[in-house]
Parts: C-alpha cells; structure tokens; sequence
C-alpha cells in the first residue's frame, strides 16, 4: 500500500484537538476499526451466547434473543 | 522564585490548551474556561457526566465561583478545582501505580461516552493521586463526541501509559525513568525498539505499539487532506478500540522480587534485633505526640513501616523510597488497606526529581514541593553520607530546606549496616562521628530530643529547624 496522500474525515469547524494526533495514528485506528469493533460485539454476546448454553432449564430458547 | 507580572500567574504546566488554564490568586488555585470550550463544559455538567465521575472518585470536584477571570476577553467562567495535596508525577510512581492510572483513565473516557463525550488528552500528567487513588484533574480535558472520529487522544494515551508499563513489564522497572527525559510520553519507535521480539506476538502490543510506531513513521510526512466521509470510525469501533487498550493494559504485571530491600525488615536478615525495632517504634511514636503535621515525607519509607505509624495517628504521608519494588509493595499494601492518608513515591535524593518542561516550568522539582512539616530520615543518613559521600553540613542543609521538623535516626560507623557499606571501600570518613553529625546539624536545627535505640549503637534524635 502507497498512500501519496491521506483522505480523513476531520472537520475544521468544532476541532477542540489542540493535540497533534498524528497522521499515523489515525490511520491505525481506521485500519483496525474493523477488527476491534467485530470484537468488541463478539465479546459483548459471547456472554449471552454462554448463557444460553449454560442453561440447566428445559426452557424452550428464546428466539429475539438469539437475533440480536 | 522571580517577581510575577499577573500574566505570569497562569500555572506554568497550563498553557497548551486554548480551553483554558489554570491560575492562583491570593495562594488559591482557581481554573478559567474560555468560552471556546463552553458547549463542552456545559455538556459535562448538564449530562451528568460530572457527577458520575467524581461520585466514582474519578475526577477532581470543583465549584463554581464569582471571581474575575484571569483573561476577562476569553472567559466564560472560572471554577475552583478541589486541591490535591501533593503533586507528584509519573516518572515517580511504581508500576501499578501508573497501571492504576491508566486504568483511570480509559475507565473515564468509558463512561464519557456513555454520556456522549470522549477525552481530548490521555496524558499521565492529567492523572494525579488524591486520597491514595488516581483521579483526573483536567475538568477541561472532555469534549462532545461526534460519531466518525478516531480518538485524538490515542497516541497520547499509547505513550503515556502503554509503552512505559510495557517497557517495565518486559524490560526492566526502571525504564520508566524514561518519562522523565521525554515529557510527552515515550516516543514509540524507541519503545518498540527497546521491547523484546517477544510482544510482537502479543496482539495488543503488537498493535498498539509496533504497528502503530510503524505507522507513525511511515506517515510521518504525508498530507492530511480534509475531505468528507471517505472512512470513518464507528461508535462500535471506539469501543472495541477502548476495549483493546483496557486489556491490554491489564494483562500487563511487574512482580517485585529479589531486590535487595525487599527483605530487609523480615527477622532473617538480622539487620535489626526485634528490640531494637520495637523500641524505635516506640521512640518515633513518642516525637510525634509532641507534633501535629500537616505533611509528613519519610525519606528512605522502605515497605513504609514507620510511615503508618505517621498515618495511622492522621497525618497525611509521602513515603519515599529508591527502590521501585519497595514503593511497589507498599502502594499495593496501602491500596489493599484502602489507605487515603498515604502515598508511595519513588525517589533518589542524591538526584532528585529536577524542573521539567517548557521554561524548566511545567513540572516542578522536589525542591519546589517543598517544605513539609516533618521529616523522617531513619536508616537514612549513612546512605547518604557513608555510600554516596555527602558531607554532613551539605545533608544537613539540604533537610532543612525540605522540611521544619526532623525526626533522624544516627547510624554511627559500628553499625553493621555501615561496616558492609565500608567493607570494599577506603574509609574516608574521619568526620564521621556522633559529636560531628550534632555539630554539621546544629547549624541548620535545634536538638529537642535525643534517645538511644535500645538494642542498637543507633541514636534518635527530633530537631526542628532554626
């Protein structure tokens, strides 16, 4: 990858940033939104998934649940 | 200190930030906000945010005064932030306690969001120890959080915190040293550089740090065009990103072992009878009930024995120590207790923390923290005087301008402590006796009390200075 130039969203208007976030480290943050945001979510249910597995009940399981 | 014209009495740590700044005025600290920052404070206050955070002991309370501003042309308000009593700074503290920090901090930018907010800055010096717990005292470090942008303070908060508390965990303690020499965080080229091949395959490190000192690097001189919606960064995405750093930062440990003070207390080692312990104890206690210190520095505090005994009767105590794994094990010690009354610092008084920063301004020497009311220097002098050579008058003179009260355990040379210290050396010390410590001292103090530790050539002895 080659980037001669770097496109980011910023916007100039309401920036109270006075720190200089560098160019990299935005980029990163972009690179990886993906990944840490998937897990983040897989995290976040993950807890739901076990407790539904961990059940001892013979509860019929809950559908909307499982679909969020 | 020079005269001040009444510009000069904005804080000298205070001047990056256009939200405001922090001043005194008649020996009290107050903080304008400009009106640049005001959607972003009213924010903080309207949502609750403020109230949430320092009922979690989080964040430094303030009130809200009718006082003219410092800078009336840019003021929206000036508040006045609760004063923390001692300012101490991260190259001071042991591991956990920047740990604890760091924690801190990404606990509060969490719940910022919460209430549609995100922290502009995640420096360490945001960060200080109020009541024995890290608490942010930058009010002004929130701004509103608008969906799409990355952390601004994501860099800030990799140098800071990461990298030091990977660097000592890794490495070795002591390269939080580093933070003194770069005030804005360890730059992460030389982090990564300096962390062993070994992280690379810790994701969190491996991200946080190498990836992203590579990035650092390789965009170094790029343009940043402002352009609209091309890529963005999801609230998801924040969180995950908060997510990542929080255990990553946890997952690191430093476990304090086989250093050489660690185990000087314990009955084994044989350096003190349990007489001559108990007796000390005593003879401290009974100085004390002649005092009433405001501010208490044990110098030398060790696992900080003597310093509880100086806290548990009230008196808020800084107890200092050279060795980090000692100031490590008293800090967890007094955060297991939950003890407000004291903290655990890492110092070296042949060296000293120096003035830091811009105009040598922004962060103040040891010296300038100075005085407190009383000084413990037990098991200290010979340090000093026997391992590194300073001249009894200089070490006295020297406590005089950290402190009025002196409680100073003598250790003369038949001590057994001494005769290690001067087992491999020439001893050159000829002004090394009691009469000459009295004599270097009465310069500077008055004797009011003198007791032997039974038990023990050792003498203590409670001065106050002249």
């Amino acid at each position: 990858m080659y980037f001669t130039e770097l496109n980011l969203f910023t916007s100039l208007l309401r920036t109270q940033a006075y720190l200089d976030p560098g160019s990299g480290s935005f980029l990163i943050q972009l690179l990886i939104a993906g990944v840490v945001g998937a897990g983040f979510l897989i995290k976040a249910y993950w807890k739901k998934i076990k407790g539904l597995f961990n059940r001892s009940e013979t509860k019929e399981e809950d559908d909307e649940q499982v679909q969020q | 200190m020079t005269n001040r014209s009444s510009s000069d009495l904005r804080l000298g740590a205070s001047f990056r930030d256009p939200s405001g700044f922090l001043f005194t005025r008649n020996g009290v600290l107050y903080r304008q906000i400009n009106r640049a920052y005001q959607e972003h404070y009213d924010h903080l206050m309207s949502s609750k945010l403020y109230a949430k955070l320092v009922y979690a002991g989080l964040l430094i309370a303030h009130e809200e005064v009718d006082l003219a501003p410092e800078e009336p042309e840019l003021s929206y308000r000036v508040i006045k932030p609760e004063p923390v009593q001692f300012i101490s700074y991260p190259y001071e503290w042991s591991f956990s306690q920047l740990q604890d920090a760091a924690k801190a901090t990404l606990s509060i930018q969490k719940l910022a969001l919460e209430a549609g907010m995100v922290l502009k800055d995640a420096s360490a010096y945001n960060i200080q120890f109020h009541h024995g717990k890290p608490v942010l005292i930058d009010t002004l470090s929130f701004e509103i959080y608008q969906e799409g942008d990355p952390w601004v303070a994501y860099r800030q908060f990799c140098q800071h915190f990461l990298a030091p508390l990977a660097l000592m965990s890794y490495r070795d303690v002591r390269l939080s040293q580093l933070l003194r020499l770069y005030i804005d965080g360890i730059p992460l080229d030389l982090a990564s550089k300096l962390l062993p091949r070994r992280t690379r395959f810790n994701m969190g490190l491996a991200t946080h740090i190498h990836l992203h000192a590579a990035a650092q690097k390789r965009y170094a001189n790029q343009v940043v065009v402002n352009t609209k919606g091309t890529r963005k960064m999801s609230k998801i995405s924040f969180l995950g990103l908060m997510d990542s750093l929080e255990s990553t930062t946890h997952k690191l440990t430093w476990k304090p072992s086989g250093t050489e003070w660690v185990d000087y207390y314990t009955a084994s080692s044989g350096h003190y009878s349990s007489t001559a312990f108990e007796h000390k104890k005593k003879l401290v206690s009974k100085f004390l009930e002649l005092l009433t210190p405001v501010m208490t520095w044990d110098l030398g505090a060790n696992t900080g024995e003597f310093s509880r005994l100086i806290v548990e009767k009230g008196y808020p105590t800084i107890a200092f120590d050279i060795d980090p794994a000692a100031v490590e094990q008293n800090y967890l010690l007094a955060r297991k207790d939950k003890e407000s009354r004291m903290l655990p610092l890492i110092m070296d008084f042949t060296n000293p923390s120096p003035a830091l920063g811009w105009h040598n301004q922004e962060r103040h020497s040891l010296l300038e923290r100075a005085p407190a009311d009383l000084l413990l220097a037990l098991a200290f002098i010979h340090h000093m005087a026997i391992a590194n050579n300073v001249p009894l008058q200089a070490l006295a003179r020297y406590l005089h301008d950290l402190g009025h009260w002196l409680i100073i355990e003598w250790v003369p040379k038949e001590d057994s402590q001494v005769q290690k210290l001067l087992a491999n050396r020439q001893d050159i010390f000829s002004d090394y006796h009691m009469e000459g410590f009295e004599s270097s001292f009465n310069k500077y103090f008055s004797i009011r009390e003198k007791s032997t530790i039974a038990d023990s050539p050792r003498v203590i002895y409670l001065m106050e200075s002249k």
